[in-house]
């Protein structure tokens, strides 16, 4: 406080005029979040403004209510701009003055973000006072170059057995994440974050969730359960909540891979959610609409497949010269009744490297997570997995789809072969493993090694009904006296002559014991 | 709105702007829109067409080059600033104790603030942004 007072009567002890000239518009008309502006005649696209609202005041009152609103231009008309109200839009009224920023849109980022919970405009809103050391950054940025990437070769463990075995997920990549409402889309993203904690420190991703267009009881409970499991950690929660403007709701997005960005430039490797873009392209569809833009298909605006290939395309793998880092997208999107083929799902699909498709059928039969895996597909593929994956995950696709072809033969066959007999029971007992409570990801150790008992028929004495409670009992075995194994996987990745040993002779212990 | 009102705030602001720009010609304008309007048939929009071009003229004038100073010792340096910079003459001055000490000189889109207050305020945002 002494330094400020000091500050101040040094400023005003040698207080001389300053003519600063400045072009300004006047806002014409304001409605619904959108302000006609007369003038700004040089202004640009994108170009942030201040609306002045100290103009007419006293010093006094001006200081007291310190809060700035800005604005985003958005249309360049013959004789007036468009802008959509970044803020409080009750502060903006007829005849403001309006001042150019001279900047495009740009949030302040930096490390001191991890651990906080930030609003699109990369403000606080968690209560724990101001960010320090941030940079300023633009909302937009051109993505990276095909010269400057490389190809997608390491694994981004989400700790679901399912996803790791079979739509494996690599640093960089983009996943789509796709299902109806209810069906496990944002567990599984949770799952996800929370599992990088079972990673090194050094190489474990930075963790960006953005809650688009959700209730703020949401965000603030998926907050409890991350700062939980220590997960905020390596965390960074961008919140545009369901009673923030529609500007605000498609611009959040951005502002995720923009934090992402600042980690991925720095060689690290960075995570980021966006939970979900059929909100974020609803938002877009209702600012357009404001803006008078012509409406297209659904009445989306014409580009709004550009909106999220522009968005997703900053997702990328980094070569070494450009510091090897990642940012790994899942963007989720919410289906209705399943229908993939929708305007907007079948958009993004097109954008992402692969898609996990949720079936609402799976989760209702108790399917958990709802993955339906024959329609599932990382287009990364094996590319991404550990040797030790590699080889467990071959077979189980391959007895999974050779049991989808015989489950319709149980509902009406009696009398079948033993070698169906036998595959059938294995799919089912497959299916049984691939089964996981939400909340709980596993380390991709143990996922192996369960999945390695699973291939190689140590579950097959087992009821294929309890085969989870089965697999619970294994975990703790394995953890108890498996230590051995499970470091040599971790360790090397992979699954060699010696940690099979290893493995089997831990497995046939459990099965001996465990009856 | 009515399709009737949007023409009727078309036709008003063609004849607005044109008058701006030629002045000299604004009876010329004025008795081309009268017979344009009799041959089209729209003579009834007359009345919104005064009312459109009513709202053009307030919005004009809020919008003329005005100076403003904080008090009477500083018109002669607003003046003088005004003519110079903006090249701007004969322009309605009016005293705004609130701006403290110096004076703005504001006209359709651009500003220029030489004011107390605004140097104070700047100050005050640069300090609570450096903070």
């Amino acid at each position: 406080m002494e330094s400020i007072l000091k500050r101040i009567e040094e400023e005003i002890e040698s207080f001389a005029p300053v003519s600063k000239s400045e072009e300004i518009g006047t806002v014409r008309t304001v409605g619904d979040g959108v302000a006609d502006i007369d003038g700004l005649h040089n202004a640009m696209l994108n170009e942030v403004v201040i609306f002045d609202d100290v103009y007419d005041r006293t010093l006094e009152d001006a200081l007291q209510d310190a809060p700035v609103t800005y604005g985003l231009i958005l249309n360049l008309e013959e004789d007036s701009v468009r802008v959509v109200i970044l803020g409080n839009v009750e502060r903006v009224h007829e005849g403001m003055l309006v001042r150019r920023g001279g900047r495009l849109l740009s949030i302040p980022v930096g490390n001191e973000m991890v651990g906080r919970v930030v609003n699109t405009l990369g403000e606080p809103v968690d209560g724990r006072g101001v960010i320090k050391e941030t940079v300023m950054k633009p909302i937009e940025r051109k993505s990276y170059g095909v010269i400057d990437r490389a190809p997608v070769d390491a694994p981004l463990h989400t700790g679901i057995k399912a996803i790791d075995a079979m739509v494996p997920i690599g640093r960089g990549q983009r996943e789509l994440i796709i299902g109806d409402r209810g069906t496990g889309k944002t567990t599984i993203a949770i799952d996800t974050i929370l599992n990088q904690k079972n990673e090194p420190e050094s190489t474990r991703p930075i963790c960006i969730y953005v809650a688009i267009g959700q209730k703020e009881s949401k965000t603030a409970k998926l907050v409890a359960l991350l700062s939980q499991h220590g997960a905020m950690e390596y965390t960074i929660v961008v919140t545009a909540p369901a009673s923030s403007s529609a500007a605000l709701q498609f611009l959040a997005p951005f502002t995720g891979a923009v934090i992402g960005e600042h980690f991925m430039d720095a060689g690290k490797d960075a995570l980021v959610i966006y939970d979900d873009l059929s909100k974020q392209a609803v938002a877009y569809r209702q600012m357009s609409l404001l803006l008078r833009r012509p409406p297209g298909r659904e009445a989306y605006p014409g580009d709004i497949f550009y909106l999220h290939s522009r968005l997703l395309e900053r997702s990328a793998k980094l070569s070494k010269e450009k510091g090897g880092g990642s940012l790994t997208a899942l963007p989720i999107i919410e289906t209705q009744e399943s229908d993939v083929s929708a305007y907007i799902p079948t958009n993004v699909i097109s954008i992402t490297d692969g898609q996990i498709f949720l079936q609402t059928d799976l989760f209702n039969k108790g399917m958990r997570p709802a993955i339906d895996v024959g329609i599932s597909v990382s287009r990364v593929g094996s590319a991404a997995q550990t040797k030790a994956m590699k080889k467990v995950s071959g077979k189980i696709k391959l007895e999974l789809a050779q049991f989808r072809e015989l489950e319709a033969f149980m509902q009406f066959a009696s009398d079948l072969d033993a070698d169906t007999k036998a595959r059938i029971e294995s799919g089912r007992r497959i299916t049984e493993v691939l089964k996981q409570k939400n909340g709980a990801p596993i380390p991709f150790e143990m996922a192996v090694a369960i999945l390695f008992a699973a291939v190689n028929g140590y579950f097959s004495n087992y009821e294929y009904a309890k085969v989870g409670t089965t697999q619970q009992k294994l975990q703790e075995f394995l953890l108890r006296e498996g230590k051995d194994a499970l470091e040599a996987i971790r360790e090397s990745k992979n699954l060699d002559e010696e940690t099979e040993k290893k493995l089997r002779a831990v497995l046939d212990a459990f099965v001996e014991r465990i009856k | 709105m009515s399709s009737a009102t949007i023409m009727a705030r078309n036709y008003a602001q063609a004849l607005f702007q044109s008058v701006t720009k030629s002045p000299q010609s604004s009876n010329k304008y004025v008795d081309n829109l009268l017979s344009h309007l009799k041959k089209t048939g729209r003579m009834k929009l007359l009345p919104h067409i005064y009312g459109a071009l009513l709202v053009s003229q307030k919005r004009a004038r809020a919008r003329e080059a005005i100076i403003e100073i904080a008090r009477e010792e500083d018109r002669h340096a607003a003046v003088a600033n005004a003519t110079a910079a903006l090249g701007l003459k004969d322009v309605r001055v009016v005293e705004r104790p609130e701006l403290l000490r110096g004076w703005r000189i504001r006209t359709k889109d651009m500003l220029v603030d030489s004011s107390a207050k605004n140097n104070l305020l700047q100050m005050y945002y640069h300090i609570i942004n450096t903070q």
